[in-house]
């Protein structure tokens, strides 16, 4: 009379774990000889290299930006091959902080390897930034380390509780407010979700150089450059003067605009098709 | 009436038996919002969750429990608190709602701060008028107290002292705490009749204010306005504050009125202390403003007119809910 009730959930689990790394005939791939692959996020701004404390050129805001924090959830990774198809990197494990920060107690974080990745010549990188509806709505299940790990690194709120998809911060000077350099207004960017209707998470696709393939397999340790333009969170799509919000952008309308900006702040910039072992910057 | 229905049991090679529960929804409740695939319930899990609902180590001073606030016998309020005292004595903003169906709620909080049930207990933790604490902290403190590795054990299958099941024990005790037993519970169920006051009050709270405390839980979960004038000292602006937008300024959750005879004081900051008052404001006090609720304004007219005899047929009404058996129940009790 007693069904093992609990066990029968646990195996109804990895049953579909096991299912999802399995399938050919649905646009998924067969997982033979994988092999490993490092993203890599480098930060710029405006075509500069972005350094942390250091006054950039005015935007076209007219708004010169020091940064001393860049720091961002990547997400659902997915990779696409020639022929559009798809390897989704296991959902569970596919959230990662990606961080520049000036404070040197957090440890800059900017590499994501995924390992098991099928063979395959790969075109295009897609991903999340931020946390979707469905990994919010599972709530601290299956979270592991994620949360502290985001708390650790001020990605989470405490105030209204979830996710900070980004928290981009520094100071910043006008024309009008005088000489550029890390005095003037601080400014505070963060990105998470409002409600339900309006969650602020986005994903974006971006491709490799003409020319330039990931080339997965047994044999090779490809790492992928991607380029983070910080200033692009501002500008890229609808500019968003940080002034008009009163130096702080953590919800509403500023936020809206922030969250279509983000999918076009990155580019692959290049690839090394490294052979597994070794490795190049 | 028993809520929990015993459905099978699960053997640990440690040789534990932890049991899981069914949660038994009561007919007339809307459906469940809490997801229990992803966290299914267990004796072992529950009983963790009701112990750390108690426990002080959870704030910086080792002396306010989610409990000293959340008392049961108030339907889980700080009842005669306007606003909640934490950490320290510091006051907080807002009055503390009952902690009762948690498991029917989208969102939490008077501003809906969170969409999951999990995430909440992050606020008080780490809110400095409250618990003042940190979550690695609390994780920190109860690896090093005395039972806990082995409760953690036992209720787990991975059996870690983390934030993760510390939250997930939490989100089950509550999950459980369901108020369902009142006499308006049986009088629906046809096991009770009521006087023909209440069952005039019944008839004028249908008429006047269900569009609002909507279904058996008495809210329909959506943020509204309904006119209370801001207090300046605190402009709390409510759901415009976790939105951020401006069209959600001064909007708070529609609260349940399940045992709201002893959930007083009353609103999000606890501004009235009857629900005399109560009516009183929605019948003359109610101030206009960009977002009021627009089910309060009729033409030139706003609120919600009564007579002091309706008045009283609606309090009549609303002391049908509440539930001593929910208000006295044991597996909720600190023991
Ligand atoms: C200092 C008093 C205090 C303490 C301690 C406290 N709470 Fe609360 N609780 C409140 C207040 C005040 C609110 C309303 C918060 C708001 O709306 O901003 C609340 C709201 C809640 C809600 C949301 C209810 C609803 O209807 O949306 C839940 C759930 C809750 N508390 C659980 C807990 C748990 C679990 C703990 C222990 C980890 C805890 N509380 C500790 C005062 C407290
Ligand atoms: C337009 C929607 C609406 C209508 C209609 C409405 N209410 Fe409310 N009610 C609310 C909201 C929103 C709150 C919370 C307001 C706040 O605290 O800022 C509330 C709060 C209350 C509270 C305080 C609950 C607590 O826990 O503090 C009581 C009691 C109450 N209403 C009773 C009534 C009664 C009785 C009626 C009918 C005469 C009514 N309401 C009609 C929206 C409504």
């Amino acid at each position: 009379m007693k069904t093992n009730f609990l066990k029968s959930i646990l195996v109804s689990f990895s049953l579909i774990a096991l299912a999802s790394c399995s399938s050919d005939d649905d646009g998924e791939m067969d997982n033979v000889n994988p092999g490993q692959v490092t993203l890599e996020f480098d930060s710029s701004f405006a075509g500069n290299e972005l350094i942390l404390g250091a006054a950039n050129a005015a935007n076209t805001n007219g708004e010169a930006l020091t940064v001393t924090r860049l720091n961002y959830i990547v997400s659902n990774i997915v990779l696409v091959d020639e022929d559009g198809m798809e390897y989704a990197y296991p959902k569970e494990n596919s959230y990662f902080i990606i961080s520049e920060d000036s404070n040197d107690a957090l440890a800059d974080n900017t590499k994501i390897i995924l390992e098991g990745v099928p063979a395959g010549e790969y075109q295009a990188v897609k991903f999340g930034i931020g946390v979707d509806k469905e990994k919010y709505d599972q709530g601290l299940s299956g979270a592991g380390d994620f949360w502290d790990a985001a708390s650790a690194y001020d990605m989470t709120w405490s105030w209204a509780s979830g996710y900070k998809y980004v928290n981009f911060e520094g100071g910043y000077t006008t024309s009008a407010s005088g000489p550029v350099g890390i005095s003037g207004e601080d400014f505070k960017v963060h990105l998470g979700r409002a409600s339900d209707e309006v969650t602020n998470y986005t994903e974006t696709t971006i491709n490799v150089p003409a020319g330039s393939a990931i080339i997965v397999n047994e044999d090779m340790a490809p790492e992928v450059h991607i380029i983070t333009d910080a200033s692009a969170l501002l500008t890229a799509r609808e500019a968003v003067s940080l002034e008009a919000y009163g130096n702080a952008i953590m919800g509403g309308e500023g936020a809206v605009i922030v969250a279509a900006n983000v999918p076009l702040v990155f580019k692959v910039d290049h690839v090394h098709n490294n052979e597994a072992g070794n490795s190049s910057h | 009436m028993t809520l929990l229905a015993i459905v099978g049991c699960q053997n640990n090679d440690d040789g534990y038996t932890n049991v899981s529960v069914e949660l038994e929804v009561p007919a007339h409740f809307p459906e469940v919002t809490y997801n229990l695939t992803n966290n299914p319930l267990t004796e072992n899990g529950i009983e963790l969750g009701r112990k750390l609902f108690y426990d002080g180590a959870v704030s910086s001073t080792g002396t306010i429990s989610c409990g000293s606030c959340h008392e049961q016998k108030y339907a889980f309020t700080h009842h005669g608190h306007t606003f909640s005292h934490g950490v320290n004595d510091l006051e907080g903003t807002r009055n503390t709602p009952p902690v009762q169906n948690m498991a029917f709620l989208e969102n939490f909080a008077w501003d809906g701060a969170t969409g999951h049930l999990d995430l909440f207990p992050v606020i008080p933790i780490t809110t400095e008028v409250e618990m003042d604490e940190t979550l690695e902290n609390v994780i920190e403190k109860l690896k090093n107290k005395s039972g806990y590795k082995k409760l953690f054990a036992e209720a787990f299958e991975d059996g870690e002292v983390n934030s993760e099941n510390f939250l997930l024990a939490l989100s089950q005790f509550m999950v459980t705490m369901i108020s369902a037993d009142a006499k308006y519970d049986k009088y629906i169920n046809n096991q009770v009749q009521f006087t023909e006051v209440e069952q005039q009050g019944l008839a004028l709270f249908e008429q006047k204010c269900a569009s609002c405390h909507a279904t058996a839980l008495f809210s329909d979960g959506s943020f509204r306005n309904n006119g209370l004038q801001p207090n300046p000292k605190l402009d709390d602006i409510g759901r415009g504050k976790v939105t951020g937008f401006v069209a959600d300024n001064y909007k708070f959750k529609v609260p349940s009125l399940r045992n709201i005879a002893v959930t007083g004081p009353y609103m999000h900051d606890g501004r009235f202390g009857s629900l005399e008052s109560v009516l009183a404001f929605y019948n003359e006090a109610v101030v206009d403003s960009e977002t009021l609720d627009p089910l309060l304004r009729n033409n030139s007219n706003l609120g919600i007119a009564t007579t002091a005899e309706e008045r009283v047929a609606i309090i009549a009404f609303l002391n049908t809910l509440t539930d001593n058996t929910f208000l006295k129940d044991e597996r909720f009790s600190e023991k």
